[in-house]
């Protein structure tokens, strides 16, 4: 798999600081058998752990929105683009899996990004 | 009378007198919210009462003869009935449930259930030991949490007593018997003892009597606690046929311990899970179950908290401590878990707090509410999500300080309150029905939900159906191939509703064309009548039945209805009766008339049976929701059956409209107000409400 490019400090700032109340994605956790629990998504460390396989519950979010919401609001449209690419083959879980890996890559650079800085 | 102990303890709180009832004249209600409802009729001096919290509100807490054997996942529930607190636009006669060792040990001293009525001057907690009984002073506990007053309770009870070695002595007719166990407790906290719409009733650590604001109404009665212990027996009429079904239900139609299929789909042969709703806090812990289950859905923890809460106690204030904790999930964990204990300690009901306080966070962000704003509120708002702001919003919400005050009668009363009015009808304020928050189960979606909930007066809370969506959902989500196609599934269930459907499943499509039908009337009759007899009144556990399909099984059919292990097969060998499954039923659609009798003379009409105005004219759609399909059984233009999404619509006004008059036909009740009419409620033995509803002018029209 190819890796993504080192982020700029501002946008692993951005990333890691989260979003205004109004911009947050809107997603869930599907958790049986009381449904789907709304959790809106400010930052990048609360989408990945959103989006981590647990064997209790689902994450619930539409890709095309989660594409957008990284992509024009968090501002980084490399990580969107990947995202829209590996979601588009397999199932919602093979999806959600392969988001959640990309998030995880791009979550490190951005912790490692504002150690350094 | 196999299964029941044979009386009714009646406490009048405001004369401080106890009665004893035989159970025999209400034996045909089962148990539960049947016995629940009818004692209310029969005591309730006013059935105009709008709020559970005036006087002549009447309060049952009631077994089944199937609490303390060992019916799976039914030996263990309580209900309780009484007029509520919290709903909107009127307290109506409503339910509650919780489990734990309460109803079993009810049963073991001797009694089929309590009713309460009056309100007591003073503080007081009703202590039964065996055939012993007497109301206590409880000026003392007033104001204590429910945990701290189960303790003191337990330690007054078995501080008076001879022991030894473990053992006490608790009082009998003749003699005193010995007994290892301790009280079983039920008690109100500050939220209860306030008289705020989110009070609810605690059991041990966290079983909780939720919906309704029955601790408001306890509060109201000045009843802080019961305190319950019995030394004796559950009669069961068969032992023999008891066992063979149960060991039936394991050996067909449960989970296999030593070779589970995490894949299976129906309900009995679920694979026990004891986790709560977020990340557990720890690997040691200890499974917890309600009397005799086979299941064990709750837990207990080495590290002293989030003990036995589950589900929506689990889980409600996960979304805001996910911000706080930044993406540590085991920091999730001990926020929640602790801020459960909270909840359970003052007696508070987690469900609508939820929805709840996602409104209370916009209006927040809006600018609306905080200090200094339109509507003034000191809590640290900046802080949501932290423990301690969920400490003090409890805290508030219990005492009726801070916005408490305007939220203790309900949320849609506080947001009419607050001009707010508007943010219910576009479901900013997502509580789509009666004042209860919307559940997850969209009724745009999942019909029967909504129908159910609409007709009724509560959330229904009944997963019967609802299995389907998480069968099928998670398959899908999974890429797999559905194991019952829909087909399948609609002959399964129709089969088991065969009664109701009359071999026409269709029912059970919830497509466009089919939203509006008497076929998905006829669903949610059985729906009702099979959780107002079988699930609330004998007390089967909603968590495990209906069992309606069943992978474990080759045919695929499920234990509801089997002659081997189905729920009369159980009431029969525990009861000695000789009912058919489809006679539980029957005695299910005597509750729900009286049921609706009550609703009647408390103000009800066909005209304020609708949802909230979003469910009407926004559709459920990718806004609203977040798992981005919710299949289900549908038919096309051929007849052909498939799982299909049901997502993105609204419901008419006029298409819910003539859903009603469907089920109201179907019910025997009057079509242009709902109300029952006299034959129906003489052919279901209900002659008396027909003469009093007939009396208050609200008897329904026979139609011609
Ligand atoms: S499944 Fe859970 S809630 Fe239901 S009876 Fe068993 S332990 Fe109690």
């Amino acid at each position: 798999m190819r890796t993504l490019a080192a982020p700029e400090p501002e946008l692993a700032k951005r990333l890691l600081l989260g979003v205004r109340y109004e911009d947050r994605l809107r997603a869930g956790l599907l958790v049986p058998p009381r449904g789907v629990v709304e959790t809106p998504v400010a930052s990048l460390p609360e989408l990945c752990s959103l989006l981590e396989p647990d064997a209790r519950c689902l994450p619930a979010v539409h890709f095309d929105t989660l594409v957008e919401w990284i992509g024009g609001v968090l501002g980084d449209t490399e990580l969107a683009g990947r995202i829209r690419e590996a979601v588009r083959e397999g199932c919602y879980v093979d999806g959600c899996r392969a988001a959640h890996a990309l998030i995880s890559e791009r979550l490190a650079q951005a912790r490692s990004c504002a150690g350094a800085v | 009378m196999s299964g029941f102990a044979g009386k009714i303890l009646r406490v009048d709180l405001t004369s401080r007198t106890l009665e004893r009832i035989d159970t025999e004249r209400y034996r045909r209600f089962g148990g539960g919210h049947g016995m629940g409802a009818a004692l209310f009729w029969d005591l309730c001096p006013d059935k105009t009462i709008q709020d559970g919290r005036r006087p002549e509100n009447v309060c049952s807490i009631m077994a089944s003869p199937l609490c303390g054997t060992n019916v799976p996942s039914a030996g263990g529930r309580c209900e309780v009935t009484g007029a509520g607190v919290g709903p909107y636009p009127v307290g109506w006669f409503t339910r509650t449930n919780f489990g734990g060792h309460f109803s079993s040990m009810l049963k073991q001293a001797g009694w089929d259930g309590i009713v309460l009525t009056g309100r007591a001057d003073s503080p007081v907690w009703l202590d039964v030991r065996n055939d012993h009984v007497a109301l206590r002073d409880a000026r003392d506990l007033w104001g204590k949490d429910t945990w701290t007053t189960q303790q003191r309770i337990r330690e007054r009870v078995l501080s008076g007593a001879d022991a030894f070695d473990g053992w006490w002595a608790v009082p009998e007719a003749e003699r005193a018997a010995l007994t290892t166990q301790p009280p079983s407790v039920l008690a109100i906290g500050p939220a209860g003892e306030n008289q705020t719409a989110h009070g609810c009733l605690v059991h041990g650590a966290g079983n909780g009597a939720g919906q309704g604001g029955f601790g408001a109404v306890w509060g109201s009665k000045n009843l802080k606690a019961i305190s319950v212990v019995g030394t004796g027996t559950v009669d069961v009429a068969d032992p023999a046929a008891l066992l063979r079904a149960r060991f039936t239900a394991k050996e067909k139609y449960a989970a296999d311990p030593d070779d589970p299929d995490l894949g299976t789909w129906g309900t009995l042969n679920r694979v026990p899970n004891s986790r709560p709703f977020v990340a557990p806090p720890t690997d040691e812990r200890r499974t917890s179950a309600c009397f005799g289950c086979v299941s064990g859905c709750k837990a207990r923890y080495s590290v002293g908290y989030g003990n036995e809460s589950l589900c929506q106690t689990s889980n409600w204030y996960a979304p805001f401590a996910a911000k706080v904790a930044k993406g540590d999930k085991m920091m999730v964990s001990e926020i929640v878990l602790r801020s459960a204990d909270v909840i359970q300690q003052y007696g508070a009901n987690s469900y609508t707090l939820q929805r709840g306080l996602e409104w209370l966070e916009y209006l927040y962000h809006r600018g609306v509410l905080g200090p200094g704003r339109r509507i003034h509120s000191e809590l640290p708002w900046e802080e949501l999500g932290t423990l301690e702001f969920a400490r003090r919003f409890i805290h508030a919400l219990a005492t009726r300080q801070d916005i408490g005050a305007d939220l203790a009668d309900g949320w849609v009363q506080a947001a009419i309150r607050w001009g707010r009015e508007d943010d219910w009808h576009q479901g900013r304020l997502p509580f789509p029905y009666w004042g209860y928050g919307e559940h997850a189960y969209d009724p745009r979606a999942e019909l029967e939900w909504g129908y159910a909930t609409l007709v009724t007066e509560r959330d229904i809370n009944d997963h019967a159906v609802n299995i389907i969506f998480w069968d099928v959902n998670i398959a899908l989500a999974y890429g797999r191939t559905p194991r019952i196609d829909a087909a399948t599934m609609a002959r399964l269930v129709g089969e088991k509703m065969a009664h109701y459907l009359e071999g026409d499943p269709s029912g059970l499509d919830y497509g466009d064309a089919n939203m509006y039908s008497e076929s998905v009337a006829r669903l949610v009759r059985w729906i009702l009548h099979y959780n107002r007899f079988w699930k609330n009144s004998a007390l089967f556990c909603d968590l495990r039945w209906p069992s309606l399909y069943d992978t474990q099984v080759d045919t695929l059919e499920g234990a509801t209805a089997s002659p081997d292990a189905g729920e009369q097969v159980f009431w029969n060998a525990v009861t000695g009766e000789d009912i058919t499954f489809e006679e539980g039923l029957e005695r299910g659609r005597a509750i729900l008339n009286l049921n609706q009798a009550i609703w009647t003379l408390q103000g009800r009409h066909r005209d304020m049976v609708r949802f909230a105005r979003f469910i009407y004219e926004k559709p459920y759609d990718r806004f609203e929701v977040y798992f981005p399909f919710y299949n289900w059984p549908t038919r096309d233009e051929n007849g052909a059956w498939a799982y299909r999404s049901v997502l993105n619509r609204r419901l008419s006004e006029e298409g819910v409209e003539r859903w009603k008059t469907h089920f109201y036909r179907l019910e025997g009740w009057d079509p242009r107000t709902g109300w029952p009419t006299r034959s129906t409620l003489e052919s279901l033995g209900l002659a008396h409400v027909a003469d009093e509803l007939e009396r208050a002018g609200r008897l329904g029209r026979e139609e011609a």
